[in-house]
């Protein structure tokens, strides 16, 4: 388990930002509730959840696109609470890259340095900044002649070439298409590894932040539902939501099961629970069967397609059915 | 016209219809004869409008050379110009606060706007006359140039504010997000993505300015005669070719400038 051990390197005694009982209220509604954090220099982190959970005013917060009502923002020891996005050491890069469609790229690239005191030899830090994200030799071009890949690869370099403490990433791959999404992902990590940032993002999708990130926090109605190693919290979730949201959705009393956790069996078994197919949708490398218990419960069960077909495979609905689950994958929630 | 002749109903009704496309060519020859009549008679070398003679430029060199017209041309640019500069800041900056700010009144300052643009002219210079009469203010060219204001602030105001309702606010919030303050934020961002609709809105003021006749009679005062004012006066002892000159003058550059305006707010939207 290397991501595991990798996320357990990060120095949680050397904290980049800390979020100490920050609330923002819109209105009646409190968007952010409560949230305390701690994130590590150098950490990939993802703020998960479903649209309308706060992740996104969360991370403006952090900006500065917003102010909280109460708590603190502390940014490398400092209180920024108060202090205006242009002014904090943090960058962002924005759902629809946000960028400037009247520069060029390396116009765009090179709009922060404007604002920073004795830039060195600019020129050759915009070409290596643009080389770090393989889009060296495209400077001249307009936004609109960039593929979504490229674009989103301008918006990293125009943020990252400031060397920010934190950089910030809302919904970065959720324009892409699919394809595009994965081989980004893998670029993001590396780029990540290889500058050494802090980088937090904020997504919907668990298995963009469970792939991307070294540490998650899962958030519904304005607070942290649950945060910790992305392995921990898929394996372990400790609440119902977050065992929902992970997807894993056969609960029990007191403790839910993950559905690739669950066997099937065409015969009776001791201690496994009597049913009838009531589907079965395949799905390529797996098969997801729904289960009706003889107490009228449904159950999921995601088993692995080997391609040789066995009784299992044959299964039709209706189908007589015992699940069979080890006591070991039972996680409690609280 | 370009677009009703090129495709759609205009054209095949008029491969189906000799009859629609002969009263497509009348109603075009009521809207343009005259016009064509008056850029015609500009050429024309003599005297009395309704006989041809030959082609001469003399009236645009009598033009040329004549004061009064010169003078009023000058009035005329200088209004233009002023008037344009100072709509387009203020209407710019109330097209930004309609379209970016909530606050109370909103409703009722957009259909205030909108006000002007219907008001009767007539209505609008005799009101400004009274009012200028009521704070003691002389007639000269400085209450024309406020009178022009006025009408024009609410035109800046509706094109810019059309041009950013499709704007992305989290371009700016990226500008600011990489160090830029209010202002760096709006002058190397804002403004110049909504520079089109601010130069389309600048046109159509200059535009509305030089040829506005009603509410400029009400408001200049003596030795302010602006080139309308001035043709309307000669044109009251009777239309020479040198009328026609000016007319056709003044028309070349209102299509210009319109057709400049257009170009701008249908640019890279």
């Amino acid at each position: 388990m290397p991501a595991r051990q990798e996320c357990l390197a990060y120095d949680m005694s050397d904290v980049i930002l800390r979020l100490e009982q920050v609330e923002k209220h819109f209105g009646a509604t409190a968007a952010v509730n409560g949230v305390t954090l701690e994130i590590a220099r150098g950490e990939f982190f993802a703020l998960l959840g479903p649209s309308g959970c706060g992740k996104t005013t969360l991370l403006r917060l952090i900006a500065g696109f917003e102010q909280p009502d109460t708590g603190r923002v502390v940014l490398d020891g400092t209180d920024v609470a108060g202090v205006p996005a242009n002014e904090r050491p943090v960058n962002t890069v924005f759902q629809h890259y946000a960028l400037f469609p009247h520069l060029t790229v390396a116009d765009n690239v090179a709009f922060g340095l404007r604002y920073q005191s004795k830039i060195q030899n600019p020129e050759s830090r915009i070409e290596e900044t643009l080389k770090s994200v393989r889009m060296e030799g495209l400077g001249a071009r307009k936004p609109d002649q960039l593929s979504g890949g490229q674009k989103q690869r301008v918006a990293l370099a125009r943020a990252l070439i400031l060397h920010p403490k934190v950089l910030l990433l809302d919904e970065p791959l959720a324009a892409l298409d699919v394809k595009l999404r994965k081989e980004m992902q893998v670029e993001l990590k590396a780029l990540q590894r290889r500058v050494g940032i802090t980088f937090i993002f904020v997504t919907h999708d668990q298995e963009e932040a469970l792939t991307l990130a070294d540490r998650v926090a899962v958030m519904n109605l304005g607070k942290v539902e649950q945060v910790g190693a992305t392995e921990e919290v898929f394996e372990r979730p400790r609440t119902k939501f977050v065992a929902d949201f992970m997807g894993a959705v056969n609960f029990f009393d007191g403790f839910v099961v993950r559905p690739e956790k669950m066997r099937l069996r065409v015969t009776a078994t001791e201690d496994a629970v009597e049913g009838n197919v009531e589907s079965r949708v395949y799905q390529g490398e797996t098969t997801r069967w729904l289960v009706r218990t003889v107490d009228g419960k449904l159950l999921t069960v995601v088993e692995q397609n080997d391609g040789v077909p066995d009784a299992v495979s044959r299964l039709k609905p209706g189908d007589r059915v015992w699940v069979k689950w080890e006591k070991r994958h039972e996680v409690p929630l609280q | 016209m370009k677009g009703a002749r090129g495709k759609g109903l205009g054209a095949r009704a008029g491969e189906s219809a000799p009859v629609l496309r002969a009263v497509s060519w009348l109603v075009y020859a009521f809207l343009y004869a005259p016009i064509v009549v008056l850029v015609v008679f500009s050429f024309n070398a003599e005297r009395q409008t309704a006989v041809w003679k030959h082609f001469t430029f003399d009236w645009y060199r009598v033009l040329f050379r004549d004061e009064l017209i010169g003078h009023a041309v000058v009035n005329s640019l200088l209004v233009g110009v002023m008037a344009t500069v100072v709509a387009t800041v203020i209407g710019t900056m109330a097209g930004l606060a309609l379209a970016r700010h909530g606050f109370r009144g909103k409703r009722v300052t957009i259909s205030l706007l909108y006000l002007p643009v219907i008001v009767p002219e007539i209505v609008v210079g005799a009101a400004l006359v009274s009012l200028f009469g009521f704070i003691a203010m002389r007639l000269s060219l400085t209450t024309v140039i406020l009178a022009h204001v006025a009408f024009s602030i609410s035109y800046v105001a509706l094109v810019v504010r059309a041009r950013l309702a499709g704007f992305d606010r989290s371009l700016e919030e990226a500008a600011m997000d990489l160090g830029a303050n209010r202002w760096q934020t709006f002058w190397w961002v804002t403004l110049p993505l909504i520079a089109p609709g601010v130069m389309s809105g600048a046109l159509l003021v200059f535009t509305l300015s030089i040829d506005d006749y009603i509410i400029t009679s009400f408001v200049a005062g003596p030795g302010a005669t602006t080139l309308p004012l001035q043709i309307y006066s000669m044109v009251k002892t009777g239309v020479t070719p040198e009328i026609n000159a000016v007319s056709t003058l003044l028309l070349v550059v209102t299509i210009g400038l319109i057709a400049a305006a257009q170009r701008l707010e249908t640019a890279r939207r």
